[in-house]
């Protein structure tokens, strides 16, 4: 059986209300140890309200959620949080201790560990966020919204999960920002060989990191696979008001000039290598 | 948990009872609760319960939902029933230790707890069919009069306006940071009274923050669109009386008349 998995999951909200809504209908996900997933897919698509079903946060309505073969709804076992670490959209603001260090010590310190093992994880979340000591030791207010980010983003990393799950980790910050968010998020990953899953809206986040993409429509899955094989759909993700990378839609440009390019091209790298490789 | 907050919400439709002008529906629930106060005897209850199931099947709310809205004030009910049954002096039709239970208690605990539940369901039908929004613009139109005396009726109706409708913004953000901590293992569900206490501050903490950023990015909304008080403010849904408001306060009228009739007729 896979790391996680999920089975005709079903949500609704406020069911039996006349605000009722079925957020997610019957998905069926799989995810491997150790792979790079990104999630992708229109606002109101039901990402939210899916990963918020991977570590138990939301019962499901309908359908199972399982971690390495147990069902996590099943089981009384609260330790599925600290092994799927979720991190919500705009995580900066839940901070709420006095000081940095203090609020990455919170998963941690609710997981039971001792005094000198919470300091150690802190220290060593603190270095893939590339936080510094001085840092640590400043009031989460004084930072700014980069800073903000990576400190509450290294408050999940603490608990050392072996899925990180991230909702829009670079919502709202500057092309600098964003990167570095990448990087912070990639070196934890590469470091334990942890499985990554990431929502995002931008397709050049997650064009150059991930290894698989997963696309949501209306609370299902419209698409799941390689990346080259669903940017490769431009006029399909147009219309469900998405956009390809900007490297696989010039090269779907030059294509249609009748310039012979293949049509796996979706990094800036790859394209900059397919253009040299013509000579022309 | 945060799902029980039915206390007084505006349920969306459109039926009669949703499109009364909502001053008229303010009066209405006025009239209402004196004509309850004034009902007496069977036959006077009667009728006030019929008007009042008249309106809701109108306003086409289901009955689990009023039932829902009651429960929070069950324990008042109850405790009101309790108190009017074993404090009554009267006839006596129980007796068991030092606790007797009259006739006259018993009819007035039934009466009381009528009263009671008619008057809940009744005001709660004006907050099911008005909007909050429409719920304060009526009251400030309403209290309009109470200006010339210098109180400051547009400022407590846009306080209240803004704080009905920031309200589900703050629950829905509760539940957001709830569920974030709870992904860092906060535990908000077990464990003793303090225990509980310390475990709501990082709840409390980034709740208030954002309640104040929030009011920040308010007021200055609001400034930098020249919002300056209520002088000389115009408004953008004018409301207007139809024929069907002056329907409803005239059947209004004549039920808090027949209330008083019955009151005299069958003392
Ligand atoms: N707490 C909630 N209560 C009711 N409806 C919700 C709630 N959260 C999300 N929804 C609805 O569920 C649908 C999916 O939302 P969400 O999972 O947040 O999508 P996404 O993250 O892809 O933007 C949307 O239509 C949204 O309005
Ligand atoms: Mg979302």
């Amino acid at each position: 059986m896979s790391l996680l998995q999920t089975e005709k999951l079903t949500h609704k909200y406020s069911p039996g209300t006349p605000f009722e809504r079925v957020a997610i209908a019957d998905i069926d996900f799989t995810a491997e140890k150790g792979e790079c997933i990104g999630i992708i897919g229109h606002t109101g698509s039901g990402k939210s309200t899916f990963i918020q079903h991977l570590n138990g946060l939301l019962k499901p309505t309908a359908g199972r959620v399982y971690y390495d073969g147990i069902d996590i709804n099943e089981t009384k076992d609260t330790k599925i949080r600290f092994k799927v670490g979720l991190v919500f959209q705009y995580p900066e603001y839940q901070l709420f201790e006095a000081t940095v260090f203090d609020d990455i010590a919170f998963g941690p310190k609710n997981m039971g560990l001792s005094e000198d093992e919470v300091k150690e994880r802190v220290h060593e979340a603190a270095g893939f966020s590339r936080l510094s000591d001085e840092f640590l030791q400043k009031s989460p207010f004084e930072l700014s919204g980069g800073q903000k980010r990576r400190a509450a983003i290294a408050g999940v990393i603490a608990m050392m999960p072996e899925v990180l799950i991230l909702d829009e980790p670079a919502a709202g910050l500057d092309p600098g920002g964003r990167a570095e968010i990448i990087e912070n998020i990639l070196a934890y990953k590469e470091a334990v060989n942890a499985t990554l899953i990431m929502v995002t809206h931008s397709m050049e986040d997650i064009a150059n990191t991930v290894d698989r993409v997963i696309l949501f429509e209306d609370g299902a899955i419209a698409m799941d696979g390689a990346p080259k094989d669903v940017f490769s759909q431009g006029d399909r993700l147009t219309a469900m008001g998405l956009a390809a990378p900007k490297a696989a839609m010039v090269a779907g440009r030059l294509r249609q000039m009748g310039i012979p390019l293949r049509n796996d091209i979706y990094t800036m790298p790859q394209l900059r290598a397919a253009l040299n490789h013509l000579k022309i | 948990m945060l799902k029980n907050i039915t206390l007084g919400q505006y349920f969306p439709g459109d039926t009669v009872v949703h499109r009364l002008d909502p001053r008229v529906k303010l009066v209405l629930t006025l009239v209402y609760i004196v004509a309850l106060f004034t009902a007496q005897g069977v036959v006077g209850y009667a009728l006030m319960f019929t008007v009042l199931v008249t309106c809701f099947a109108l306003s086409r709310i289901p009955v689990k939902t009023v039932l829902r809205g009651v429960r929070p004030i069950l324990i008042i009910i109850i405790f009101t029933a309790v108190l009017n049954i074993f404090f009554t002096q009267g006839t006596v039709v129980f007796e068991f230790w030092i606790i007797s239970v009259t006739r006259e208690g018993l009819y007035a605990a039934a009466f009381m707890v009528t009263r009671l539940f008619m008057l809940i369901t009744g005001t709660f039908l004006l907050t099911y069919t008005t909007s909050p929004i429409a719920l304060t613009d009526g009251l400030e139109l309403l209290l309009n009069p109470l200006k010339k005396i210098h109180l400051p009726i547009h400022e407590l109706a846009m306080m209240m306006s803004i704080a009905l409708r920031f309200i589900p913004t703050l629950i829905e953000e509760t539940g957001k940071i709830m569920q974030a901590q709870k992904a860092r293992g906060a535990d908000f569900e077990s464990g003793g009274l303090i225990k509980r206490a310390r475990a709501i501050l990082p709840l409390i903490i980034p709740l208030f923050i954002s309640a104040f950023r929030r009011a920040d990015e308010l007021a200055i909304a609001m400034e930098s669109r020249c919002y300056h008080g209520g002088e000389g403010r115009t408004r953008m849904r004018v409301l207007k009386t139809h024929f069907r408001d002056y329907m409803a306060l005239f059947g209004g009228a004549i039920i808090l008349a027949a209330v008083i009739m019955l009151r005299r007729v069958l003392p």
